[in-house]
Formats: structure tokens, C-alpha cells, sequence
């Protein structure tokens, strides 16, 4: 009777009947580079799904760049930064981040969501307290979550329930100054929040700071290329002193068409992170050759500074359009 | 330190207790101290043996339980940044070598210097007070315990 049994067993299907014109069975094909004008299906769309704000990814220059870099270095560096992994290019590219932020030092990652995640645990530990945009990406998110630390979330831009939650961190902090003295605190902001499209208001952020005494984390990630009359980003859109900000960290992933990502800040603060940056130490560096492309971007964001009014104009013509 | 060293310790803190020679090391300096102690002319043999075991436990308290956190950055996000040296051993687990090595150690060094004092009343509060100040935070009953709020950020 069990062997019945067993043949009659007729296993489900792995899959489950699918009509023939299920979307996932036909999907769109592209052909040819990603850039502004790509080729889906055969036809030619604009490319409003990539970050590639400043079209570098297509660019002449930068493709020649990284093309001689990948025949002088091969494609990978075999190795973190402290193990032999530590390419000529990396110290120009950190160099040139550096000087074109106008900041003390620069530090590059590999990889850009493991920039801003291996930044944040660097700094604050368990017992820390930082506050956190609730649009905060999900790099910040993760990077949060690492650090193990108090994470006090505010409402989107909400200067007065940033305020709220500080004012209230105060009273705290006088009931026992013994425990006020060894909590660090923090604040972590976007330049341009990839979950909202919104530009943090940092001239009052900067206020807070000072009256409150916390640190700024500033993520610029899609406002590095994009805000600002030379591309330095948000801090250059407001005319704020980047000393103000502790530590700005963006990918280079969007407006520099390259892959990796970047913190610049003063010395003693990157210096911290070439130790114990995780994503820094225990991570192979960039590839030579995407440190190229993004050497010969910045030369390229750096000779023509009227491609960033060219994108505000263009911007503010599909805003303009999209809102009917 | 944790970049160039290749062991999987979280906290080499929590082991150090338990290294190769250490206990020896302990033995060796509790009694260099003792024989620089003996060398100065001022001091009667009792008088020695009460600051010896008088230095030894407070040596032993500020150390083990006065100082807190790691003197290196450990990649556990600073879980024992609040911890004494004594609460890190083993990663708090009681009652283990080491621990029973340091608890005894004072003991001992009680013992001998009980003797040596010839029972004197005064030697006897002075020492006895100092045991007590070492032997109390080592017992599981006080782990993680602040008095007071003394130490405790």
C-alpha cells in the first residue's frame, strides 16, 4: 500500500504554469552603453534610470583615461591598501579629492555603499548617540545598524524635531554629566536624500551644531558633481566653510562616473579610518583603472565648471515641464 | 593593533591572563617587590610586609578594577568600553583559571603577611581592610556592579 502510495505521488511543479506573456519572460533588451540616449528594444530612449548626472560615463577623455590605465595596470589590485593594494593612483586620486574639496585629506573606497557604511562605525560605537535624517539611504542605514550605536531618528528636513530630540538629549546629558562626557554625538545628513529628491537645510544644521556641540556626517553622495557653482557639492551651494562639517562622504558613483567612493575631511579625522575604516582595510582597493576614469573626471569637472550650470538649467526645464 | 595581528580574538584583553608565563611573571615581580621593599633600611620586616601586601592590592584594584575599556581599538563596536579588566577576563564567565589564580593571589599574600606581622592589631586593620577593598570585586555577586555610581561611565 505504500508503494501505491508512492507512485501516485506526483511532485509540484519548481515552477508554477506561467502564461506565455508573463513580463518576466519577455524582457526589454538594451543594447550598447548606458548613457543619456539608450538603446532599449531597438529603440533609442533618453536615460532618465542612471545617476550619471554629468554624462562622464560616455565621455571621450575618460574612456581613453581608463583604458591606458587598464593596459599599465591590468584590471585589479590583488590586494587591500595595507597589503600591496596601494597604486600611485589611488594617492593622486585622494590627492586631487582633496584639493578639489579644498579639505585636508581624502580617503577612497572601493565600493560606494561601503563607504558611508564603514564611515559611520569608525567613529560611533555602542553607547553613542546619533542622529539620523528618517529618509537616511539605505548605505546610512546599514552603516547605523554596524555602528550598534543610539540612533534618534528625526523627521524628514525637520529642523524643529531635530531640535526637539537635542533639547531633550541635553536634559539628559545634565542629569549625568559623568555619562554626557563619554558619549560621542552625531549627526548624520544627506546633501541630496536619494529617497526624497529634498536638499537638507545645512546653514541651520550648521547653528544646531555649534549650540548643541554635535558632529556633522554629511553624506554628499548625489549632490558631489550636482550643487554648488564648481560641483564641491552642497556646502558650496550654501556658501558654508567645509571646516563647519566634520566629515563629508559621497560615491563616486553618480556625478564621476567611476565606482567607489570617497570621505574628505580634516587629518586627524581621515587619518582615523585607514585603520579602522572596515570597508577600507579588509576590502581590495579600487581598480587603477576606475581611479584613472575618476582622475580624468575631476579634470574634466575641474577645466569646464559650466557643465553644472548646464545641468541646473536642464533640471529646472523638466521640472518645469513635468509640473504641467 | 588588530589590523597586523592575525588571531581571531575579538578582545585579546579577556586572554592576557591566561598567556604563557604570566602567572610566573606575577609571582616573580610581587616578590621583586617585596625584596626592593626589604632593601630600604627604615622599615621593620612587619612594616614591609604590610606595604608589600598594602602596594600589591592596590596595584591589583587600580588595574583590575579601576581601569576600564581596552587600550586598543577592538573591532566589537566597544562593547567592553565599560568594562573593567577584571569583568573582561574570559568575556565574564566566572570561576575560571585565571580568576581563580587572582582571587587566591591576595589570600596568600594575606596569609603571609598575617604571619609575618606577628598578628599586630594595627598591621591586622591595615591589611585586612586591603584584602577586603581587592577580594569584594572579584566576586561574581559584584560583577558589573558600580557603587555609587563610582566608575561607572
Amino acid at each position: 500500500e505504500k508503494e501505491e502510495l508512492i507512485e501516485e505521488w506526483q511532485p509540484e511543479p519548481l515552477v508554477p504554469p506561467v502564461p506565455k506573456d508573463h513580463p518576466a519572460l519577455n524582457y526589454n533588451i538594451v543594447s550598447g552603453p548606458p548613457t543619456h540616449i539608450i538603446t532599449v528594444n531597438g529603440k533609442e530612449c533618453i536615460n532618465f534610470a542612471s545617476f550619471n548626472f554629468l554624462g562622464l560615463l560616455d565621455n571621450e577623455k575618460v574612456k581613453t583615461a581608463a583604458q591606458t590605465s587598464l593596459k599599465k595596470y591590468g584590471v585589479g589590485t590583488c590586494g587591500p591598501r595595507g597589503f600591496y593594494g596601494t597604486f600611485d593612483v589611488h594617492l593622486e586620486l585622494e590627492e586631487r579629492l582633496a584639493k578639489f574639496m579644498r579639505t585636508e585629506e581624502a580617503i577612497i573606497y572601493s565600493y560606494g555603499f561601503a563607504t558611508i557604511a564603514s564611515a559611520i562605525p569608525a567613529y560611533s560605537k555602542r553607547g553613542d548617540i546619533v542622529f539620523v535624517d528618517e529618509a537616511a539611504c539605505f548605505a546610512i542605514q546599514k552603516g547605523l545598524q554596524a555602528s550598534r550605536s543610539n540612533i534618534k531618528l528625526f523627521k524628514h528636513n525637520d529642523m524643529a524635531d531635530l531640535e526637539r530630540l537635542l533639547k531633550e538629549q541635553e536634559t539628559e546629558d545634565q542629569k549625568n554629566p559623568r555619562k554626557a562626557r563619554v558619549t560621542r554625538r552625531f549627526i548624520v545628513v544627506e546633501g541630496l536624500y536619494m529617497n526624497t529628491g529634498d536638499i537638507c537645510p545645512l546653514p541651520e544644521l550648521i547653528k544646531l551644531k555649534y549650540k548643541y556641540k554635535v558632529r556633522i556626517f554629511l553624506e554628499e553622495s548625489l549632490s558631489f558633481g550636482v550643487l554648488g557653482e564648481h560641483g564641491r557639492g552642497i556646502t558650496e551651494h550654501f556658501g558654508i566653510n567645509i571646516d563647519d562639517i566634520d566629515l563629508i562622504s559621497a560615491n563616486m558613483e553618480n556625478s564621476l562616473a567611476s565606482i567607489g567612493g570617497f570621505c574628505c575631511g580634516r587629518s586627524f579625522i581621515i587619518d582615523h579610518q585607514r585603520l579602522s575604516g572596515q570597508g577600507y582595510c579588509f576590502s581590495a582597493s579600487l581598480p587603477p583603472l576606475l581611479a584613472a576614469a575618476a582622475i580624468e573626471a575631476l579634470n574634466i569637472m575641474e577645466d569646464n565648471p559650466g557643465i553644472f550650470q548646464t545641468l541646473r538649467a536642464k533640471c529646472e526645464r523638466i521640472h518645469k515641464a513635468l509640473q504641467g | 593593533m588588530n589590523v597586523g595581528v592575525a588571531h581571531s580574538e575579538v578582545n585579546p584583553n579577556t586572554r592576557v591572563m591566561n598567556s604563557r608565563g604570566i602567572w610566573v611573571a606575577y609571582g616573580i615581580s610581587v616578590g621583586a617587590l617585596h625584596i626592593v621593599l626589604l632593601s630600604i633600611p627604615f622599615f621593620s620586616v612587619p612594616v614591609v610586609w604590610t606595604l608589600t601586601n598594602v602596594i600589591h592590592n592596590l596595584v591589583m584594584y587600580v588595574l583590575l578594577h579601576a581601569v576600564k575599556g581596552t587600550p586598543f581599538e577592538t573591532p566589537d563596536q566597544g562593547r567592553a568600553r565599560l568594562l573593567t579588566h577584571w569583568e573582561q577576563i574570559d568575556y565574564g564567565t566566572q570561576c575560571t583559571a585565571a580568576r581563580k589564580f587572582l582571587s587566591i593571589s591576595p589570600v596568600v599574600l594575606y596569609l603571609l603577611t598575617s604571619f609575618y606581622t606577628k598578628y599586630d592589631p594595627a598591621h591586622f586593620l591595615v591589611n585586612t581592610s586591603s584584602l577586603l577593598s581587592v577580594l569584594l570585586p572579584k566576586l561574581p555577586q559584584f560583577h558589573g556592579v558600580r557603587i555609587f555610581g563610582i566608575n561607572k561611565y
